[in-house]
C-alpha cells in the first residue's frame, strides 16, 4: 500500500510537469484567441445596447456575412479588393525596395530624393484621388496607383535606413578580401537590409489596406469598400460590417505572410531576445 | 625577403572646417616585416596603430610615403594578405562555415568548388571549430567567433596576416588560450604577422619585433627585438629574465607618454 502510493506520487508529479510544459508552449497560441473572444464579447455587449444604426452585433454580422458569402456578393467583391490591394502593394515593394536601397547607398540620389520621399510619405495618397481620376479615369488602374502610392514610401524609407544600419566593418571585410562593388552590394548590403524591408513591408500592408477600402468607398460601388459604402448609406449596419470583417481577414493574412518571409530570411537573429 | 616595407609613411585628414588645418595621424613611419616574422605595433590608444594597419591593408591610402606588400606598391587590398578585425565582423546571417567561405567567394569572384569546400573544412579543423560549422555567430562565444574570424583569414592561405587587436574584446582567459593557439597556427602555416595591440604582455609574448609608437602624431619611437626561447608555448616564457627586461623597457616608453599627455597644458593638443 505504502510502497505503491510512493511509486505513484512521482508519476503524478511528472505528468503534472509535462502538462505544464505543454501549456507553457501552447499558451502563446491561446492568448491571441483569448483577446479575440474578449473583443467579440465586448462588441456583442455594446452592440445589443446601442441603436443598431450605429453598431450591430457580431452574431448579426456573421449571419449577414454568411448570406453574402452564399449569394456570391462577398466573394466577387473580395476578389476585386484583393486584386487592387495586391497589385498596389506588390508594385510598391518592387519599386520601393530598390529605391530605398539606392538612396541608402548613393549620397547624391539620397540628397535629391529623400526630401521628396518624406513629403510624399506625409501626403495621404487618398487626398490626391481627384488628380488620378483626371489622369486614369475611375477604374482599377487608378485605384491600384493610389494604393501603390500609399505603400511605396514606408518601404523605401525603411530600406534606406536598413542600408545605413549595415555595419561599416562588414563592408570593410568585403573590401579587404577583394570584393567588388557588386559583390559588396549583393553579399553584404542586400541581406543586411532584409529585416528592415520586412518591417517596412508590414507598415505598408496597413496603409495599403486602409487606402484600398477608402478609395473603393469614394470611387466605386464594387469591392469591399463599395459594399461598405452602399450598405452604410442604407443604414444596414450588419451588412456593412461583414465586408469590414473580410477586409481585416485579408490584411491579417498578409501580415502572417510577411512574418513568414521575415522568419525565413532572418533565421540568424536570436528568437525572442531578452524576453521571458 | 621583405613582405611589408613602409617608408616615410604619413597620413593626415583635414580637420572639421570650424577648427581648420589638418590632423596628422601618422608621421614619417618606416618599418619592415620579413618573411615568417611576427611584428607588433604597440602604443597608447589613438596613436594611429590601427590606421597604419589599414594603410598596409590597402583600406586607406597614405598621404605621402610608400608602402609595399610582397614587393608591390599597395593600390588596394593585396592578394597575399588577410585581415582579422577587432570587432570580428562576422556576417550575422551566415553560419560559421558560410562566413569562412565568404573570403574565398570574394577572392575568386566565383562559386565555390569541391576543392574550396575541402579547404574550408581543413581550416575549420585547424582552428578547432569542427562541429560548429552550422552555428550562427550569435550562438557561439566571443572566443569562438574570433576563431571564425581567424579561419576566414587563414582560408585564403595568406603570406601575411594583419591583425587589429584581435583579442581585445575577449576575457583574459580566452585571450591567453587564443594567444597560444595563434603561435601554433603560425608555426603550422608559416604566415607572417603584423599585429596591433595595446596590451604589452600580449605583445612581448607573441612578437619577434616590437614597434613602440607614440601618439600625436603617430610615430615609431623604438624597435625592440624579442629573443625568447622557441617554441614559447612549451613553457612559461613570461618568467624569463629577458621577458621582464623587454617588458620594462617598453613600459617605460609607454608610461612616459602617458605622463606627458596627462599634463594639463598639453592634454587637449591632439584632439
Amino acid at each position: 500500500m505504502i510502497a505503491r502510493s510512493s511509486a505513484e506520487a512521482p508519476a503524478r508529479a511528472s505528468s503534472a510537469r509535462t502538462r505544464w510544459v505543454r501549456w507553457s508552449s501552447l499558451r502563446w497560441k491561446v492568448y491571441p484567441w483569448l483577446s479575440i473572444l474578449l473583443i467579440l464579447a465586448a462588441w456583442q455587449l455594446l452592440g445589443s445596447h446601442l441603436n443598431p444604426i450605429f453598431l450591430s452585433t457580431p452574431s448579426k454580422t456573421f449571419v449577414a456575412l454568411a448570406h453574402q458569402l452564399r449569394d456570391g456578393e462577398l466573394p466577387s467583391n473580395f476578389r476585386q479588393t484583393a486584386l487592387t490591394f495586391l497589385v498596389g502593394l506588390g508594385a510598391a515593394l518592387v519599386v520601393g525596395a530598390p529605391l530605398g536601397i539606392l538612396m541608402g547607398r548613393h549620397r547624391v540620389v539620397e540628397s535629391l530624393l529623400e526630401i521628396v520621399v518624406r513629403i510624399l510619405y506625409s501626403v495621404p495618397a487618398i487626398a490626391l484621388f481627384p488628380l488620378f481620376i483626371l489622369i486614369f479615369g475611375i477604374n482599377d488602374t487608378m485605384r491600384a496607383v493610389v494604393v501603390f502610392l500609399s505603400a511605396v514610401f514606408p518601404i523605401a524609407i525603411n530600406a534606406q535606413s536598413g542600408v545605413k544600419s549595415v555595419e561599416a566593418a562588414l563592408i570593410d571585410v568585403a573590401r579587404v578580401f577583394g570584393g567588388h562593388e557588386r559583390e559588396i552590394f549583393m553579399k553584404i548590403i542586400v541581406p543586411g537590409t532584409v529585416p528592415f524591408l520586412a518591417g517596412g513591408f508590414k507598415i505598408a500592408i496597413g496603409r495599403a489596406i486602409v487606402t484600398t477600402v477608402a478609395v473603393e468607398m469614394i470611387t466605386s460601388s464594387t469591392g469591399l469598400g463599395g459594399m461598405m459604402a452602399y450598405y452604410s448609406n442604407q443604414l444596414l449596419t450588419a451588412q456593412y460590417e461583414a465586408p469590414l470583417i473580410a477586409t481585416v481577414l485579408l490584411s491579417l493574412f498578409l501580415y502572417w505572410l510577411g512574418d513568414l518571409v521575415e522568419r525565413r530570411f532572418s533565421a540568424w537573429r536570436p528568437l525572442e531576445p531578452g524576453r521571458g | 625577403m621583405c613582405l611589408v616595407s613602409a617608408e616615410d609613411v604619413s597620413l593626415s585628414y583635414p580637420r572639421p572646417p570650424r577648427e581648420g588645418g589638418v590632423l596628422q595621424v601618422l608621421q614619417r613611419i618606416s618599418f619592415q616585416v620579413h618573411e615568417r616574422e611576427f611584428v607588433t605595433l604597440i602604443g597608447p590608444t589613438g596613436c594611429g596603430k590601427t590606421s597604419l594597419l589599414r594603410v598596409v591593408a590597402g583600406l586607406v591610402k597614405q598621404s605621402s610615403g610608400s608602402v609595399q606588400v610582397g614587393g608591390r606598391p599597395v593600390e588596394g587590398p593585396s592578394e597575399i594578405a588577410a585581415y582579422v578585425f577587432q570587432q570580428i565582423a562576422l556576417l550575422p546571417w551566415r553560419t560559421v562555415q558560410r562566413n569562412v567561405e565568404l573570403a574565398l567567394e570574394l577572392r575568386f569572384h566565383r562559386r565555390l568548388r569541391r576543392s574550396d569546400h575541402q579547404r574550408v573544412r581543413d581550416v575549420l579543423g585547424l582552428v578547432g571549430l569542427r562541429g560548429f560549422e552550422h552555428y550562427y555567430p550569435y550562438q557561439i562565444s566571443g572566443g569562438m567567433q574570433q576563431r571564425v574570424g581567424i579561419a576566414r583569414a587563414l582560408v585564403t592561405e595568406p603570406r601575411l596576416l594583419l591583425m587589429d587587436e584581435p583579442f581585445g574584446a575577449l576575457d583574459a582567459q580566452t585571450r591567453r588560450i587564443l594567444q597560444d593557439e595563434l603561435l601554433r597556427w603560425r608555426e603550422r602555416t608559416g604566415v607572417s604577422v603584423l599585429f596591433v595591440s595595446h596590451d604589452l604582455d600580449e605583445a612581448v609574448y607573441l612578437s619577434d619585433t616590437l614597434l613602440v609608437m607614440s601618439a600625436h602624431p603617430g610615430s615609431i619611437i623604438d624597435r625592440i627585438h624579442v629573443n625568447l626561447p622557441e617554441p614559447r608555448t612549451d613553457h612559461d616564457c613570461r618568467a624569463e629574465r629577458e621577458y621582464g627586461q623587454i617588458h620594462n623597457r617598453a613600459w617605460e616608453l609607454l608610461r612616459a607618454q602617458n605622463v606627458r599627455s596627462s599634463e594639463p597644458d598639453k592634454a587637449g593638443v591632439g584632439r
